[in-house]
């Protein structure tokens, strides 16, 4: 049983409504305090690298001025984040898309728009190593 | 032994004579040559009547033997006319008419050499003259006999004309041949008036046999040297005539020494040519002469206008001739019309331009499609994300104020945030049906096969769904599902949405009474069925309810739904390569069924080009 409190967390999100949502799921519901957000993704090396290394990180793949599959790219080159756990959060229904998740190397995937409830659970089993490839119903 | 050494003459003429009369016949099958072994055997005849006239004695036997000579000296004219006709390729209607004409002469001859001890009109008086070691026949010339001879030697003459004319016509390789049998004939002709000149051999013996040997001698060399028999020069002009190509032999003067009909029809001349210098004959084709004119040897394609002004395409071949020296004598030129040729390969060029040029085409239209593919697929993307961020924070804040996070609220607020929560739900479930009915229609949906699905583990969910939308319903949800059921292939989220689909139909639609769901495993897949107690569907409309935006009157009272459920339902399970139909009439309900393979290779061949995208 992870502590999920325990960990740090980053999540990049251009979307001021879907950062607020998460603020209030993982901060507010959860009560996690070790949560940074980025609201873009523009240097982000150079701004991940001022930070303490995050167990995970959270992408949002619809963003610019890098997408979530560039930003997974730089952080992949970096060995310093071997050992992160990176989830992407998407809000498309597209199949082809989550294969491209899993087949680029994301460690797993949550479907906008994010449940309270099942938030927590799906993040648990994505931190214990289980598949998930989330896709809202 | 002395008298072995006076018949030594006559017997070699003898042989000779049967000898190439076998040759001939040997080669019968050869036109002509079976008159020309008559004629020989006909010779033959008379040198052995002769031998046999100085052999015998007597006086009457000596006679007897004459006369049987007068077969051969009148009779062997006509097979020998014959050969020179078809020889020299003259025509000739019928042989057996021509046979019997040339029998007239002769057989009135012998009929009156048979017959002249009554009337002595062929011979007169006969004598012996006594002579070592045969005592020699004699008796005087008369008209008839004259008559004979002359008859004999015309024909022997015609003959020669013949073959002379023959000569000049022929070509040169042939002409040695025709000029040995033209010899060969010659010499008897020869004899012939020596004979009747009185000439005799020493002993006062006829030289005519002699001549006979003589000329078959050379004669005997003509054919076995040329080869008569083996290549007759009608062969040689019937082929050259009937060719296709044209032919035009030139000696080393550029004087033309031969041609065919067809050489003369492709560069449109009439007037006969034989024997002019090409600047003569071919006046009227400057270009060619400057061309071809110093050439020995060529091989070229022109281009010839014919007399309809049409074009047509000559392939010139010039091949130099010589001699067994190796000396040139002249040239051989061929044409050859390749006009269809040249017009089939360029229209099967043309085609072929053709059909490049369309290839081009095809393959701009389809890198075109492609990109629109993409653009399409982007923009499916884009409005997906679009649609559905802002939609996304209205279920999530309205979650909020639901679980109270932002302070409790009062039951009328609550009352809001629910409908909100609801219809933002709703909404989203269209905007996903509109997405997946324009991604399946743009042949862009794409599975996301697994091969292990547990499908009782899948419908915990989807039963709990149906539930909730039953609460306040009287109606029962029955299922009847085998227990055992094998693991699957297919697309697990799209099988939770086929039944889902099917069911929420059926609860949307039912007022009363009863939903049952049934999952039987049958061989190679599995049968579903979910029926209802419903309205029921009329038979005009069962096909309408599979297509996009169609809803039945119902459907539409309804004021629920897109119309883009079973339309999305129906190719979802085709996707999965299995059949949907429904049973229903108005009043009693409906049934839907369907069916999903197992196992389907095609489907696990989709799993494993899954992961190349």
């Amino acid at each position: 049983m992870h502590d999920l409190q325990a960990y740090h967390y980053l999540y990049v999100e251009d979307d001021p409504l879907s950062r607020e949502v998460m603020q209030m799921i993982m901060g507010t519901a959860m009560g996690i305090e070790t949560l940074t957000i980025f609201d873009d993704s523009s240097n982000f090396m150079e701004r991940l690298q001022g930070l303490m290394v995050p167990h995970v990180i959270l992408l949002d793949i619809h963003m610019k001025p890098h997408n979530g599959f560039e930003v997974l790219d730089m952080i992949r080159q970096d060995s310093r984040y071997n050992s992160t756990t990176i989830i992407a959060l998407t809000a498309s229904v597209m199949n082809e898309e989550v294969t491209q998740l899993r087949e680029r190397g994301f460690n797993g995937a949550i479907a906008k728009p994010l449940s309270i409830q099942a938030f927590p659970t799906l993040l648990r089993q994505i931190l214990e190593g289980q598949a998930v490839w989330h896709i809202a119903d | 032994m002395t008298t072995l050494l006076h018949l030594t003459p006559y017997l070699a003429s003898l042989s000779i004579s049967l000898a190439v009369g076998a040759y001939a016949w040997q080669h019968r099958q050869v036109a002509g040559a079976r008159y020309f072994a008559l004629y020989a055997l006909f010779q033959a005849s008379w040198t052995i009547g002769y031998v046999l006239e100085l052999g015998t004695p007597s006086l009457q036997g000596k006679v007897l033997w004459d006369d049987f000579q007068f077969i051969g000296f009148i009779y062997s004219g006509a097979p020998m006319i014959i050969f020179a006709l078809i020889y020299t390729g003259r025509p000739i209607k019928s042989t057996r008419r021509l046979w019997f004409w040339l029998s007239i002469v002769p057989v009135v001859s012998l009929a009156l050499v048979v017959t002249n001890a009554w009337h002595g009109i062929v011979r007169g008086e006969a004598w012996l003259v006594e002579d070592t070691p045969f005592d020699v026949l004699y008796y005087d010339f008369t008209p008839a006999i004259f008559l004979m001879g002359a008859y004999a030697i015309g024909q022997s003459l015609y003959v020669l004309v013949a073959l002379a004319h023959y000569f000049f016509k022929s070509q040169y390789i042939y002409r040695r041949q025709v000029a040995t049998i033209f010899v060969g004939g010659l010499i008897p002709v020869l004899g012939g008036f020596a004979t009747f000149g009185g000439l005799t051999l020493s002993g006062q013996r006829d030289v005519a046999p002699v001549t006979f040997a003589l000329g078959n001698v050379v004669v005997a060399w003509g054919l076995f040297r040329y080869r008569l028999f083996d290549l007759v020069p009608i062969a040689r002009d019937m082929v050259l005539e009937n060719m296709v190509d044209g032919v035009l032999v030139l000696d080393r003067e550029r004087r033309i020494v031969d041609h065919n009909p067809t050489f003369l029809r492709m560069l449109r001349l009439s007037k006969p040519v034989i024997g002019k210098k090409t600047e003569m004959a071919f006046s009227d084709w400057p270009d060619l002469l400057n061309r071809f004119g110093p050439l020995d040897q060529a091989r070229e394609r022109i281009e010839v206008p014919r007399e309809d002004g049409v074009i047509a395409h000559i392939d010139v071949d010039i091949t130099p001739l010589t001699d067994q020296h190796q000396q040139k004598i002249g040239r051989l030129i061929v044409l050859r019309n390749v006009t269809e040729q040249v017009e089939f390969q360029r229209a099967l060029e043309q085609q072929k331009s053709e059909l490049e040029k369309l290839n081009t085409e095809l393959q701009v239209a389809w890198d075109a499609a492609k990109a629109a593919d993409r653009v399409k697929s982007q923009f499916l993307a884009n409005t997906s994300h679009e649609l559905r961020t802002p939609l996304n924070a209205i279920l999530n804040f309205a979650q909020f104020l639901a679980m109270d996070i932002f302070g409790e609220i009062n039951d009328q607020q609550r009352d809001a945030v629910d409908k909100i929560i609801g219809s933002g739900k709703h909404l989203l479930a269209l905007i996903n049906d509109i997405l997946d009915i324009t991604k399946i229609e743009a042949g862009m949906m794409h599975l996301f096969i697994e091969d292990n699905i547990n499908l009782h583990q899948e419908l915990t969910s989807v039963l709990a769904s149906v539930e909730t939308m039953l609460v306040e319903k009287p109606i029962r949800l029955v299922t009847d599902i085998d227990a055992e059921l094998p693991t699957m292939v297919g697309d697990r989220r799209r099988i939770r949405q086929i039944l889902l689909n099917l069911l929420s139909n059926a609860a949307k639609f039912t007022a009363e009474g009863s939903i049952t769901l049934s999952i039987k495993k049958r061989q190679t897949d599995i049968l579903f069925m979910v029926s209802d107690t419903g309205p029921g569907i009329a038979e005009e409309d069962q096909q309408i309810i599979f297509e996009p935006f169609r809803q039945t009157e119902i459907g539409v009272r309804q004021m629920s739904g897109t119309g883009l459920g079973l339309p999305i339902t129906m190719r979802l399970v085709e996707a999965h390569h299995g059949k949907l139909w429904l049973e229903s009439e108005m009043g009693e309900g409906s049934s839907f069924f369907f069916t999903l393979p197992v196992q389907s290779e095609a489907l696990l061949e989709l799993m494993k080009t899954e992961a190349e995208v």
